[in-house]
């Protein structure tokens, strides 16, 4: 077991967890364990990743890593906390619109780091980050 | 209060509740309050039920003889004349077809009905036609694509299946709370900019650095969210 497999499995698990969370969302008496089983799913990707992430980047990347998602779940929370109920549908499409944001940024860092390498590998990256924007987009007007 | 404001004094004749109200008085106040004093409110009623009752046939006259030369006109197509006819031309006219509101409940079901006659129409042919299409057109796109996508492919497919199936038969109730966990879900993109940040490049390192914070807002708020409004199904 390498890293990597250990990464996988661990998505692997996480997006298992992320179909039952679904899942148990649509019974009322089901879904507090849907929500249970969504947070924990999120957790062990996130795990992952850092795991991975750590492996490869410097120590101030895994500061500046921590440091955002802690202002991010700061915020994240006091809004949530805060928020009228019915203000509720407003803040889920602010939110929404924030991962289209989020994922624009993803796509936008991927564009630099192929640019820099070229070759074949290019070419590949650059059709999915055709329909990767694609995607964004779609997201981000319908978080609108 | 605001101006324009009313305030009916029931109490005017032992002292009152307002503070400015006098007994038996139409006080209007600097700020364009009126506090009702009367202490005659019930010596009042008849007078003012009749009037309104009063005003109410007017209309109605009005409304029957749209000349103004006694000749009774029914239009049909107006609501109130439709709904107050029982007997028209020796044919019952009652019940009459329910009233038309513009408010959404009614629009929604009115939307609806149209869809489901329409649904049923589609012959077998058309449905086999439509399937086959879907399936040519998906070969065709998986047969064409690079390499490194087919397994993304068979991901996004049985993303799909799953999806429909999963999220087929949701308690209404729980629309907002399912929309609000698959939000929260789709937050996993901060594992992209999870994998970019660190790099050399300074631009990378900014751009994922914003990217996960706006991701992280989205997942730790979706989730409380989520978890605030299931709470509000909670029985006490």
């Amino acid at each position: 077991m390498s890293a990597e497999t250990a990464a996988q499995a661990a998505y692997i698990v996480a997006a298992l967890l992320f179909i039952m969370s679904l899942a148990g969302l649509s019974k009322h008496e089901t879904s507090r364990s849907g929500i249970v089983f969504g947070i924990s799913g999120m957790t062990i990707a996130l795990a992952a990743t850092i795991g991975l992430a750590s492996r490869s980047i410097a120590w101030t990347g895994i500061v500046l890593l921590l440091v955002a998602m802690a202002i991010g779940a700061t915020i994240g929370l006091l809004r949530a906390r805060s928020v009228e109920m019915t203000g509720m549908p407003e803040l889920i499409a602010m939110l929404h619109s924030f991962v289209g944001l989020a994922a624009v940024l993803v796509g936008w860092d991927g564009y630099y780091q192929v640019e820099d390498k070229g070759s074949a590998q290019t070419e590949i990256a650059r059709s999915l980050l055709r329909i990767h924007h694609a995607e964004v987009s779609s997201a981000c007007s319908s978080g609108r | 209060m605001k101006p324009g404001s009313v305030i009916v004094d029931m109490a005017a004749s032992n002292g009152g509740n307002v503070a400015g109200s006098v007994a038996g008085e139409l006080i209007v106040t600097d700020n364009n309050v009126s506090i009702i004093g009367y202490t005659d409110l019930a010596g009042r009623l008849p007078t003012q039920a009749s009037q309104l009752y009063g005003t109410n046939l007017v209309n109605l006259m009005k409304l029957l003889t749209p000349a103004k030369d006694g000749q009774l006109v029914l239009d049909f197509d107006d609501v109130v004349q439709r709904t107050i006819t029982v007997v028209r031309d020796g044919e019952r006219t009652w019940p009459p077809p329910p009233v038309q509101v513009s408010a959404a409940p009614t629009t929604a079901p009115a939307t609806m009905r149209p869809a489901k006659v329409e649904k049923q129409p589609m012959t077998s042919t058309r449905k086999y036609t439509i399937v086959g299409i879907g399936v040519v057109a998906l070969f065709l796109l998986t047969a064409f694509s690079p390499n490194q996508l087919i397994g993304n492919f068979t991901v996004f497919v049985l993303a799909i299946v799953i999806g429909y199936y999963v999220i087929g038969h949701v308690h209404h109730a729980l629309h907002t709370p399912l929309m609000s966990i698959t939000n929260a879900i789709s937050g996993i993109i901060v594992v992209g900019a999870l994998l970019q940040i660190g790099h050399h490049d300074t631009v990378i390192t900014v751009l994922s650095f914003i990217a996960i914070l706006l991701a992280s807002i989205n997942i730790f708020g979706g989730f409380a969210v989520t978890r605030r409004m299931l709470s509000m199904f909670t029985r006490a």
